[in-house]
C-alpha cells in the first residue's frame, strides 16, 4: 500500500483537489495507496511517514527530500497529466 | 393532533435544529446515495459530526480571546475595532445566528446553494452556466456571512429566528452567484494558466475579473511579475500560523499598548506586559489552526458526497477551485499582492483612525495574502509588474473601506468579531447588505435575476461556437 499525501497552504481547498485526483491516477495504474490531505505546515516532518508528497511548485524548499517521500512539485494542480507523470516517476514505473 | 405537532417541535429543535447532527445526516445520507456501505456512512457521519464539534471550540476560543481586547479599547476610545478575514466573518455569524437559535439553517443554506448551482449547469444550453463550485470550506463560509448579514440588517429587529424565507433566499443567491462569478472568470483563467481546464471559486471573482479587464488599459503585459527572483524570506508567508502570528502582533500588539497594561487582568507575577500581549496574540493562531482542523473534518466530508453526486449529474462541468490553484502559474504574484496590499490596507486604516471611523479595521492575513495574491496573478497577466503593483494597493484600499463600511451596518450584532473583507465582499456584498438595509428583502431577490442576465450577455458576446467546447481539460 502505497502512502500518499497532498499537501497545500491552508490544508483544505487546493490539497483535497490534488487528493481527489491522485487517488484517480492511481486507480488507473491499478496501484493500491492510502491518501491524506494536510497543510503544508502540518506536512513538514512527516517525511518519513509517507512514501510520496504532493503539492504545489511555489512550497519548493519546504520539505526535507533526502528523506523517506518522493517530494513531487507541480505546477498545475489540476492536471491529471501532470500528477501521472509525477507519479510513475516517484514509483520509478 | 397535539401530541404530532409536539413530536415535530422535538424532532425540529432537537435534532434538524442542531447543526453538527443536520451536516452530519446530510454527510450520511450523501454517502448511501454514492452506494457507499453503511459503515461507511456511519464513518462520515462522526467525521462531520465531531469536525464541526471542532469548529465551535476553534470559533468559542476566537471570540474568548479577541472580544475582551475589542471591548478594552471600545471602553477607552469610544473606537469598534474588527477583523477583516474570513474565518472571523464567519465566526461573527456562526455566533450572531446562534444567538438567535437559526445556527443549524447555514447548512440549509450551503446545500440550496449547491443544489441551484447543479440546475443551473444542467440546464447550461438556457443558463449559459458551465461551472460547479466544489470549494466547500468556502461554500460553508458565504453561506454563513450571507445568511447572518442579510438577517441583521433586515428582520434583527424582531428577535426572531431566521425565516424559512430568508434561507431559501440566501441559498438561491449564494448559489447563484457560486455560478455566475466562477463561470464569468473561465476565460481570464484559461489565459492565466495556458487553458488549464478550470475556473475560481473563491472570494473575488468578480474581482478577478474586473482587475483583468483594467489591468489591459493601465499596465503592459510584457513585463510579466515571475521573469525575476523574489526575496527568499517571503517564504515564511507560506506557513499561515506564522504569518497569523507575525501579522496580529503588529495590530493587536499596537492596540494593547495603546490601551495600557491596567486594561487587561493578568499574573504580574507570571507575566510581563509583552509577554502577555505575544501569548494574547499566538492564542489567534491557535484558535485559527482549531477551526481550520474542524472545518477540514467536517468539509472533506461534505466534498466527497458531493463530488460524487455532481460527477454522476454533471459530466463536463468546469470545476470551480481553490484561488491558491493559480499561485502554482504565478509564484511571485502572491508576494506583490501581499506587500502591495499591505500598502493600501494601512493606509486606509490609517485614514479610518484620523477621520475618527467608528468602526477601524485590523488586517487578516487571508485577505493580504490570498485574496490580493489571487488580484495580482489575473492583473500581472493582463498588464504586467505596473497592474500587479497598482492592482493590490487598490485592492487594499477597498476591502478597508468597503469593510468598514458595511460593519458599521453590523456592529451591535452579538459576537461580532470581523467581516469577510475579501473583494467581492467589500464591494459586491457590502453594497447588497447595505442596501437591503434601507430597502428590504427586494434587494437580494432583485439580484438574483440580475446576476443570471451576467452569463447571457458573456454568451452574446462570446465565440459560440467553442464557448461550450473550449476547455480542453
Amino acid at each position: 500500500m502505497i502512502k500518499v499525501l497532498a499537501a497545500c497552504g491552508n490544508g483544505m481547498g487546493s490539497s483535497m483537489i490534488i487528493k481527489m485526483k491522485i487517488k484517480q491516477v492511481f486507480q488507473e495504474l491499478e496501484i493500491p495507496c492510502q491518501i491524506d490531505h494536510s497543510s503544508v505546515g502540518q506536512a513538514r516532518g512527516s517525511e518519513n511517514n509517507y512514501d510520496i508528497i504532493f503539492c504545489a511548485l511555489n512550497f519548493k524548499g519546504q520539505f526535507v527530500d533526502d528523506k523517506k517521500a518522493k517530494i513531487v512539485y507541480l505546477q498545475n494542480l489540476m492536471s491529471d497529466a501532470e500528477i501521472r507523470e509525477g507519479a510513475k516517476k516517484a514509483l520509478d514505473l | 393532533m397535539d401530541f404530532i405537532v409536539n413530536v415535530f417541535l422535538e424532532f425540529v429543535n432537537k435534532f434538524l435544529g442542531q447543526a453538527p447532527l443536520l451536516i452530519g445526516t446530510v454527510v450520511f445520507l450523501g454517502y448511501l446515495l454514492l452506494g457507499k456501505k453503511i459503515y461507511e456512512a456511519l464513518a462520515g457521519f462522526i467525521k462531520a459530526y465531531v469536525g464541526f464539534k471542532i469548529l465551535q471550540v476553534g470559533t468559542g476560543g476566537l471570540v474568548g480571546t479577541f472580544r475582551p481586547i475589542i471591548t478594552s479599547l471600545t471602553d477607552k476610545f469610544n473606537v469598534t475595532a474588527l477583523v477583516i478575514d474570513p474565518y472571523f466573518g464567519q465566526t461573527s455569524a456562526e455566533v450572531g445566528l446562534d444567538f438567535v437559535d437559526s445556527l443549524q439553517f447555514i447548512g440549509i443554506v450551503m446545500l440550496i446553494g449547491f443544489a441551484w448551482n447543479i440546475l443551473l449547469v444542467l440546464f447550461r444550453k438556457f443558463t449559459k452556466i458551465r461551472t460547479l463550485f466544489i470549494t466547500g470550506h468556502i461554500m460553508y463560509q458565504q453561506s454563513a456571512v450571507l445568511l447572518w448579514a442579510l438577517y441583521w440588517v433586515i428582520y434583527s429587529a424582531t428577535g426572531e429566528p431566521v425565516s424559512m424565507f430568508l434561507v431559501v433566499v440566501t441559498g438561491i443567491l449564494i448559489g447563484t452567484y457560486w455560478s455566475v462569478a466562477s463561470n464569468l472568470l473561465i476565460e481570464p483563467t484559461q489565459d492565466v494558466t495556458d487553458g488549464a481546464g478550470f475556473t475560481i471559486g473563491h472570494q473575488q471573482m468578480f474581482g478577478s475579473w474586473l482587475v483583468y479587464q483594467f489591468s489591459k488599459v493601465i499596465g503592459n503585459k510584457e513585463n510579466d511579475i515571475n521573469d525575476n527572483h523574489m526575496a527568499g524570506f517571503m517564504s515564511i508567508f507560506n506557513d499561515n500560523v506564522v504569518s497569523n502570528v507575525l501579522i496580529m502582533s503588529i495590530f493587536i500588539g499596537t492596540i494593547m499598548f495603546i490601551v495600557g497594561p491596567e486594561a487587561f487582568n493578568f499574573n504580574t507575577s507570571k507575566y510581563w506586559f509583552v509577554t502577555y500581549i505575544f501569548e494574547r496574540v499566538a492564542f489567534f493562531a491557535v484558535y485559527i489552526t482549531i477551526i481550520q482542523l474542524g472545518v477540514r473534518m467536517f468539509v472533506t466530508e461534505l466534498t466527497a458526497s458531493f463530488q460524487g453526486i455532481s460527477e454522476k449529474l454533471l459530466p463536463g462541468s468546469v470545476p470551480a477551485v481553490d484561488c491558491a490553484v493559480t499561485f502554482g502559474f504565478s509564484p511571485n504574484a502572491p508576494t506583490y499582492g501581499f506587500i502591495f496590499g499591505f500598502l493600501g490596507q494601512m493606509i486606509a486604516i490609517g485614514t479610518l483612525i484620523v477621520i475618527k471611523s467608528p468602526v477601524i479595521i485590523i488586517a487578516g492575513f487571508i485577505c493580504l495574502f490570498f485574496d490580493n495574491g489571487t488580484l495580482a496573478v489575473y492583473a500581472n497577466k493582463a498588464g504586467g509588474r505596473r497592474a500587479a503593483i497598482i492592482v493590490p494597493f487598490l485592492s487594499g484600499l477597498i476591502q478597508v473601506f468597503g469593510s468598514a463600511l458595511v460593519l458599521s451596518f453590523l456592529v451591535d450584532s452579538e459576537g461580532i468579531i470581523g467581516w469577510m473583507g475579501m473583494f467581492d465582499w467589500a464591494t459586491l456584498w457590502a453594497g447588497t447588505v447595505i442596501l437591503s438595509n434601507y430597502i428590504g428583502i427586494a434587494v437580494p431577490i432583485l439580484l438574483i435575476a440580475g446576476l443570471l442576465i451576467v452569463p447571457q450577455i458573456q454568451y452574446s458576446k462570446s465565440n459560440k461556437e467553442n464557448y461550450f467546447t473550449n476547455m480542453k481539460y
